[in-house]
C-alpha cells in the first residue's frame, strides 16, 4: 500500500501508471453520467412545488459538492507539498485550480437557471451564494498568482499558502445556509422511505451524476497533471525518449 | 519526522488556524448584517433599520393572501414566523413559487401605519423534494403543515 503510494509520488511512474486507468475512468464517467442524466433528467417524478423545474438540482448540486471537494483536495496536496517538498503534489494542486472554477462557474450557473423561474432572481448577496463566488475569486486568484511568478517554487509555494488561507471558506459555504438567514435552502436530509421526504427515487440519480462528475473530474486532472509532468520533466531522459518515440502526442 | 518536517507542518496548521481566527472574528462581529432578511420578529421589536428599506422573510400565512382586484396585481397578505406577522402589501409580477404556506422573502420598506410596502417579492423554498404522491400520502398521515412558534 505505501509502496503504491510512494511510487505514485515519482512523476515518471505517476505517469506511466495513471495511463493504464485512463480508459476505465471514461468508461466509468461515461456510464454513471448517461445514467444518473437519464435517470434525473427524465424519469424521477416532478418536484409536488416546483415541477420539472427542480431537475436542475440533479447537475447543481453534484457539481456544487464537488466545487468544494476540489478545493479541499487542491488544498491537501498544498499541504503535502509546502510539509514534504513532493513535486507532484504541487503539480496536482496546480492541476484543480482551472478544473474546480470551472465546476464552482457551472454550479452557481446553474443555481442561477433555477432561481429566476422559483426564487424569482437569479441572483441575491445571501452568504450561501456570496461565499460559493468568493471560492470562484478564490480559484482564479490561485490562478493568477501562480502565473504572475517566473520561479516554478515561487509560484508554488505562495498558490500553496493562498490554497490553506481559502480553506476557511468551505466550512462557511457548508454552514452559511444554518448560520444566517439565507434565500438558499438547507441541505436535505435524505430518506431511504418511499413515502418520506427526499426518497430514494430522488436522490439515487443525484449520486450517479455526483459519482460520473467525480469521475470525469480525475480524468480531467489526470490529464492535466501529465501535461504538467511532461513539461517540468521535459529535460529528463525518459520523457525525451518518450517524444522520439512520438508517444507524447503532438 | 524530521525536525523541519515537523516546522513545516507547524507553520501549515498556523496559517489555517490563524486565517480561521481571522475570518472567524470578522464574521462574529457582522453576524446580525450577514443576514439576508429580518424576521417579522425582529420587526414587531423594532430591530429593524428605521425609514430605510430592508428585507423581511416569513412564511405567507395560511388563508391570508388577498387581490385587491381580480384582474389587478396588487396583493396583501401577512408574513409570518409563526410567533409574530406583518401586513405585506404588494403590486407587481410574482414568482411561480409564491402561495399561501410558503417561504417569502419581501423587500421594500414599513409605511407609517406599520404595514410593509414590498418593492419586490422572492419565493423561499424548503430543502424536501418529492412527488406528489408523496406529498399527498405524507399529509394524510400527519399534520405536516402546521408549524408552531419556537421562542
Amino acid at each position: 500500500m505505501w509502496q503504491w503510494f510512494y511510487k505514485l509520488g515519482s512523476p515518471k511512474i505517476f505517469y506511466a501508471m495513471t495511463e493504464r486507468y485512463l480508459p476505465w475512468l471514461t468508461g466509468i464517467t461515461v456510464l454513471l453520467l448517461g445514467v444518473g442524466l437519464v435517470w434525473g433528467l427524465a424519469f424521477t417524478p416532478p418536484d409536488y412545488q416546483m415541477g420539472e423545474n427542480y431537475r436542475i438540482a440533479y447537475i447543481h448540486i453534484p457539481t456544487a459538492t464537488l466545487a468544494m471537494g476540489c478545493y479541499a483536495m487542491m488544498a491537501c496536496f498544498s499541504a503535502g507539498y509546502l510539509i514534504w517538498k513532493i513535486k507532484i503534489a504541487d503539480m496536482i494542486a496546480k492541476a484543480c485550480a482551472p478544473i474546480g472554477a470551472t465546476i464552482t462557474a457551472v454550479a452557481l450557473a446553474t443555481g442561477s437557471l433555477w432561481g429566476i423561474p422559483t426564487w424569482g432572481t437569479w441572483w441575491i448577496w445571501d452568504a450561501r451564494l456570496t461565499s460559493t463566488l468568493i471560492m470562484l475569486f478564490l480559484y482564479m486568484g490561485i490562478i493568477a498568482l501562480r502565473s504572475a511568478f517566473d520561479s516554478v517554487d515561487s509560484g508554488a509555494r505562495a498558490c500553496a499558502v493562498l490554497s490553506l488561507v481559502g480553506v476557511v471558506n468551505l466550512p462557511i459555504i457548508k454552514y452559511s445556509v444554518e448560520w444566517w438567514n439565507t434565500l438558499h435552502q438547507g441541505a436535505s436530509n435524505l430518506s431511504l422511505s418511499d413515502t418520506a421526504a427526499n426518497p430514494p427515487e430522488v436522490w439515487v440519480p443525484a449520486f450517479f451524476v455526483g459519482f460520473g462528475i467525480l469521475c470525469f473530474f480525475l480524468i480531467a486532472l489526470i490529464l492535466r497533471t501529465r501535461n504538467e509532468i511532461l513539461f517540468r520533466e521535459r529535460r529528463a531522459q525518459w520523457v525525451l525518449e518518450l517524444l522520439s518515440k512520438g508517444e507524447a502526442g503532438a | 519526522m524530521l525536525i523541519h518536517r515537523q516546522q513545516k507542518l507547524a507553520i501549515v496548521l498556523f496559517i489555517i488556524s490563524g486565517s480561521a481566527l481571522a475570518v472567524g472574528l470578522v464574521l462574529f462581529a457582522l453576524n446580525e448584517g450577514l443576514n439576508v432578511f429580518y424576521t417579522p420578529t425582529e420587526v414587531s421589536e423594532g430591530a429593524v433599520p428605521a425609514g430605510q428599506s430592508f428585507r423581511i422573510g416569513g412564511m405567507v400565512k395560511m388563508g391570508s393572501l388577498e387581490k385587491e382586484s381580480l384582474e389587478g396585481t396588487e396583493i396583501n397578505f401577512v408574513a409570518t414566523d409563526f410567533c409574530n406577522d406583518v401586513l405585506v402589501s404588494y403590486s407587481g409580477p410574482l414568482p411561480d413559487l409564491f402561495r399561501e404556506g410558503q417561504g417569502v422573502v419581501a423587500d421594500g420598506a414599513l409605511n407609517e401605519l406599520g404595514t410593509f410596502q414590498a418593492t419586490q417579492i422572492l419565493a423561499k423554498h424548503d430543502e424536501n423534494y418529492m412527488s406528489a404522491e408523496v406529498k399527498a400520502s405524507l399529509d394524510a398521515v400527519e399534520d405536516a403543515d402546521v408549524e408552531v412558534c419556537q421562542q
